[in-house]
């Protein structure tokens, strides 16, 4: 063979795959506006086989929904499992959501269908939550469950929701959420989290309080912290200092001196394992002793490793404390199948999500489709477990929780204890 | 009256071009680029989506880290800033994508001009330290774009910046599968440019910079020239790597650039070695491709990476390439055997 | 403006301390030991581990912890450094970057990437100093960061080890050739390095937040604080350090937009080193 047939050989068949990858594509592109994945989605299926229940009276054989047999149902949960705090997510997925699932199936699972778990893996990178994305529509699963992240979990729930797949996200920023038709939200948006969190701190304000606000540099920590910011000074609260501080700051004395010097009497701090040193540096500035409130700080594994340091800080957290007869309850379950290697806040709060997956489920109907999975989630109104607020969602209302848990630091073994019930009116 | 820089300058850039210029594909060259070009297109129908977005996760991280490699192993320089130089290109095309509903695959030039410049800048930082101080200075740079730009929401927006659809010339680019092919030439058209550079005058060129600095300027290498040249050349292929991550992606968050890549892109270059882009594109997917594709929480997982790069380290100085010199030499001694009268060649280039 | 520059200089106190462990090695390697932070870290845990957990004395506590770092930094100098005698630096350094991520992967599995508690090695109220309140651990940093300068000092020109230490910085072939091995000094010096680190890393964990990342944090810090001294001269890395620590201070107290101060120290960084690329300080010790 000479040397031009080669070449034309090898170019013509890039070529072709180039133009016909283009091309190709014109037809997804009609219905689909963004890149995300043309797997087999529920959507395109709903649109198949819009009423399987009625299957049964007609002759044909009812169209399988995704995910679903006669005697399972399959869900993915996606979250960061693997990198460094991978084990920690992981320990807290067996402890929390894997003592629900034992419990579930133990209980003839939902509809009389065991209930299948898929671990997915987001990376903890948004490209890293598209893979996820993309897995999730491969993979077999009715619907999914995002239950950790913030980017990452954003940008797999979005990549679901232009693809059609319903699912549930804990929680993303309001550029989403409010975008979203198929994601639902289980609590407020990190906007909306900011908000509440300004209501419940003026609602316990003095008239002279000052506030002042310490922001990490890290995207969703400005986000729920600008959103406090504006809704407190909305409220009438004297916001005088906002400071941005970095990831690891081996000291905030610079930054707290700004505060004791603008007379702040409250510090908010939007910053997690940070919130301990804040607290530590203030009390070497002499005549500075401002109360602490904020927001991702209210773990107890960051008020465990400072035993007294934050006593008497306040906040609202999404989940209830370990202090509650839920957490006891909890305890005993996750002690009955084993699990108990994970027994904090955090396996607390997974566990919560299994028992709001679980009632999505048994709502979806005994047929499960992509369409009853939708009114199913629609149709769940003031669903409490004690474990998250009361979660409703409406026609048109993605997000299933506006309400939060006061909460106060702090317990004998140091964690954070229940000051009052969920609510979102402070 | 041009000063002496302008001229050497205008020199350095006419070599370029003729060298460019006199290229004539041959069969051999049709077929190092078309039959890599092909396999990897034939992967896309016959593997998963997830898969195939890994894949091009891989192939635009080799592209930068090709550009790593020129920078370390030919002309002998560091940076520990090129996270940050991937990062801001992608950033500014999501961003502009995000803002003016413009095709991330139009935008994703200005990707390479970014990355060019920011090359430029770390160049001229790094033009009056040498040695170990590069490693500050750029560790410095780098940790300004990830702290300052990586942090402004005209820059990030809320944090997470979602893309409009990729159209060029009427087309609408839909599904990975329709994108995939872009990525493909993206990485063999990066890979194959950077080999034409390597095996010409410039590369060596470079390389007689690395040596020896001063014999080079003996031979009337414009050092300077070259050293600058090599940043930017870095910075262009970083460029072109993260302006076509978000056309990838389609979300972009700063997370996906943190500072420890830029730890990671040294680690595939020096793991890599001296010599072939083939070692890079060998490290890649021992570094990159072992994180995509087989990271989990399990102990050997966990210990796998860091093990296995002090390891080739220790065992290989000289990198994969080493190992394929090695490798190599030993299998022509064996046809040498048989074909009595053939000394076995170097592998490198 | 008192009480920041007071503040930064403890706190420099703290990098300064880190950065003089990486001039140990790098005056007789010619490496930056990425690995210096994490040696030290998990000698720090391995300290809390025993005084906390186990009620070992103080005493012994800090022992141990000084010597697993110690022994890390032996270890790092015979699997990842002699291997690689001759070769790039970069190499040598790339390996010091493999040893402090398999450290840190270690740290993350055994004691979990969560904070944990730190109690200071010595405790007590304090005292104020233009209402600013020193801590007692904060004093005996200082002490222990004098006290380490003073030793080194007597131990690189009055002992024997110390001859043969500045001889192989000044040229390791021509002290093997005359009789110095190379080999045990190089061990030495990482032995030295490691037990800074481990020491270094028990003091300042009460003083951060302690988790399996914090030396990894202030590395960046120290890495600068030596650079700003000259890479090879210990005085001029703790100097170097204040400098760094009080020049944040003051960045923190009067700029505080997001990434102002890590930007601008970085710039004041590559500033210093274009206008002096020796370091700010020109001392042999």
């Amino acid at each position: 063979m000479s040397r031009r047939p080669i070449r034309k050989l090898i170019g013509l068949v890039a070529v072709l795959a180039l133009v016909a990858a283009a091309c190709g594509d014109d037809d997804s592109s009609d219905t689909q506006a963004t890149t995300a994945p043309t797997a087999t989605t529920q959507a395109s299926e709903s649109t198949a086989a819009p009423e399987t229940t009625a299957a049964p009276e007609t002759t044909q054989a009812p169209v399988p929904t995704e995910g679903v047999t006669d005697d399972t149902i399959t869900v993915s949960v996606v979250a960061g499992f693997t990198g460094l705090f991978g084990e920690v997510i992981e320990g807290i997925y067996v402890s929390g959501m894997e003592t629900w699932l034992e419990d579930v199936n133990a209980r003839g699972g939902v509809n009389g269908r065991e209930v299948v778990l898929k671990k997915v893996d987001h990376q903890e990178t948004a490209e890293g939550g598209i893979a996820a994305c993309q897995e999730v529509l491969s993979n077999g699963s009715y619907t999914a469950i995002l239950v950790q992240g913030t980017g990452p979990q954003a940008a797999a729930a979005d990549c679901l929701d232009d693809a059609g797949f319903t699912n549930l996200v804990w929680t993303a920023d309001d550029s989403f959420v409010n975008s979203w038709g198929s994601s639902y939200t289980i609590f407020p948006s990190e906007e909306g989290q900011g908000a509440l969190l300004a209501d419940f701190v003026s609602a316990n304000a003095s008239p002279d309080e000052k506030v002042g606000v310490v922001l990490l540099n890290v995207p969703v920590y400005t986000r729920i912290g600008n959103a406090f910011v504006d809704r407190a000074t909305a409220n009438g609260l004297d916001v005088v200092e906002t400071v941005t501080v970095e990831f690891g700051q081996a000291s905030f004395t610079p930054q707290l001196i700004r505060m004791e010097e603008a007379g702040v009497t409250t510090v908010a701090m939007f910053v997690t394992n940070e919130a301990i040193q804040i607290a530590t540096d203030a009390t070497t500035i002499a005549g500075f002793a401002p109360d602490y409130t904020g927001a991702l700080f209210e773990f107890d594994f960051v008020t465990q490793a400072a035993p007294g340091v934050l006593d008497g800080a306040t906040g609202l957290r999404i989940s209830a404390t370990v202090d509650t007869p839920e957490f006891a309850a909890f305890q005993a379950l996750a002690a009955q199948y084993e699990r108990s290697s994970v027994l904090d806040g955090e396996a607390f709060l997974y566990y919560g999500y299994g028992l709001i997956l679980e009632e999505v489920l048994r709502q979806a109907g005994e047929n499960p489709t992509a369409d009853s999975l939708i009114s199913g989630i629609e149709g769940i109104s003031g669903f409490a477990t004690g474990v998250l607020p009361p979660i409703t969602w409406g026609s048109g209302d993605l997000v299933g929780s506006d309400g939060m848990f006061p909460t106060v630091c702090c317990s004998d073994i140091n964690a954070w204890a229940a000051d009052g019930p969920a609510s979102s009116d402070f | 009256m041009p000063n002496s820089t302008d001229t050497r300058s205008a020199s350095f850039a006419s070599r370029l071009r003729e060298k460019l210029r006199s290229h004539r594909p041959t069969t051999k060259t049709t077929l190092q680029i078309g039959l890599p070009t092909v396999l990897l297109l034939l992967i896309a129908p016959i593997t998963s989506d997830v898969t195939l977005f890994k894949i091009g996760l891989l192939l635009l991280f080799a592209v930068a880290a090709v550009g790593l490699h020129v920078l370390v192993n030919w002309a002998g320089e560091l940076s520990l800033a090129h996270a940050g130089m991937v990062g801001l290109p992608a950033l500014v095309v999501a961003k502009l994508s995000s803002d003016h509903n413009l095709s991330p695959l139009e935008l994703a030039p200005i990707g390479i001009l970014i990355g060019f410049a920011l090359g430029a800048v770390v160049a001229a930082t790094a033009r009056r330290v040498s040695g170990l101080y590069v490693t500050i200075v750029t560790l410095a740079a780098g940790l300004a774009i990830d702290r300052f730009f990586f942090t402004k929401p005209w820059l990030v927006g809320t944090g997470n910046l979602k893309l409009t659809a990729p159209r060029l010339a009427g087309l609408e680019f839909g599904s990975i599968q329709a994108i995939y092919p872009i990525i493909v030439v993206v990485f063999i058209g990066s890979v194959f440019a950077t080999r034409r550079l390597l095996d010409s005058k410039l590369g060596r060129a470079l390389l007689t910079v690395r040596s020896d600095p001063t014999i080079a300027q003996a031979q009337g290498i414009n050092v300077p020239a070259y050293r600058a040249a090599a940043y930017m050349f870095a910075g262009a292929l970083a460029g072109l790597a993260g302006g076509f991550m978000p056309l990838w992606a389609q979300r972009v968050t700063p997370d996906s650039f943190p500072l420890e890549l830029s730890f990671t892109y040294l680690a595939v270059v020096v793991v890599a070695g001296r010599g072939s882009i083939n070692g890079v594109l060998g490290a890649a997917l021992l570094i990159e491709g072992f994180r995509q594709f087989l990271s989990g929480t399990s102990f050997i997982a966990a210990y796998l990476g860091p093990v296995a790069l002090i390891v080739t380290l220790t065992r290989f100085p000289g990198g994969l390439n080493q190992f394929g010199r090695m490798i190599g030499g030993q299998l022509a001694g064996v046809v040498g055997r048989f074909r009595p009268g053939r000394s076995p060649g170097d592998a490198e280039g | 403006m008192e009480i920041s520059l007071l503040n930064g200089a403890f706190l420099g106190v703290i990098y300064g301390l880190i950065a003089i462990g990486l001039v140990v090695v790098y005056r007789v390697t010619r490496i930056i030991n990425f690995a210096h932070g994490e040696i030290g870290m998990i000698g720090a845990f391995v300290f809390a581990d025993l005084w906390l957990d186990h009620d070992l004395p103080l005493v012994l506590a800090v022992g141990a912890g000084i010597a697993v770092s110690a022994l890390l930094g032996v270890i790092t100098e015979f699997v990842v450094i002699r291997p690689l005698r001759g070769q790039p630096r970069l190499t040598v350094m790339v390996g010091t970057l493999g040893v402090s991520s398999l450290l840190l992967v270690y740290a993350v599995r055994r004691y979990s990437p969560r904070p944990r508690f730190a109690r200071p090695v010595i405790e007590g109220n304090g005292f104020e100093i233009a209402g600013l309140l020193v801590r007692p651990v904060q004093i005996l940093t200082l002490v222990v960061a004098l006290a380490i300068l003073a030793l080194l000092a007597l131990v690189m020109f009055k002992s024997s080890f110390g001859l043969r230490l500045r001889a192989t910085a000044l040229d390791s072939e021509a002290a093997a050739e005359v009789g110095v091995r190379v080999g045990r000094v190089s061990m030495g010096t990482w032995a030295i390095a490691g037990a800074i680190a481990g020491l270094s890393a028990i003091l300042v964990s009460s003083q951060v937040v302690f988790s399996a990342f914090f030396m990894s944090r202030l590395m960046l810090r120290a890495l600068a604080a030596a650079l700003l001294g000259g890479l090879t001269s210990v005085t001029g890395a703790f100097a170097g350090g204040i400098f760094l620590g009080m020049a944040e201070g003051v960045i923190g107290f009067q700029w505080i937009a997001p990434g102002a101060v890590e930007a601008s120290l970085a710039v004041l960084v590559m500033a210093v080193l274009i206008v002096r690329p020796k370091g700010l300080v020109a001392a042999e010790y």
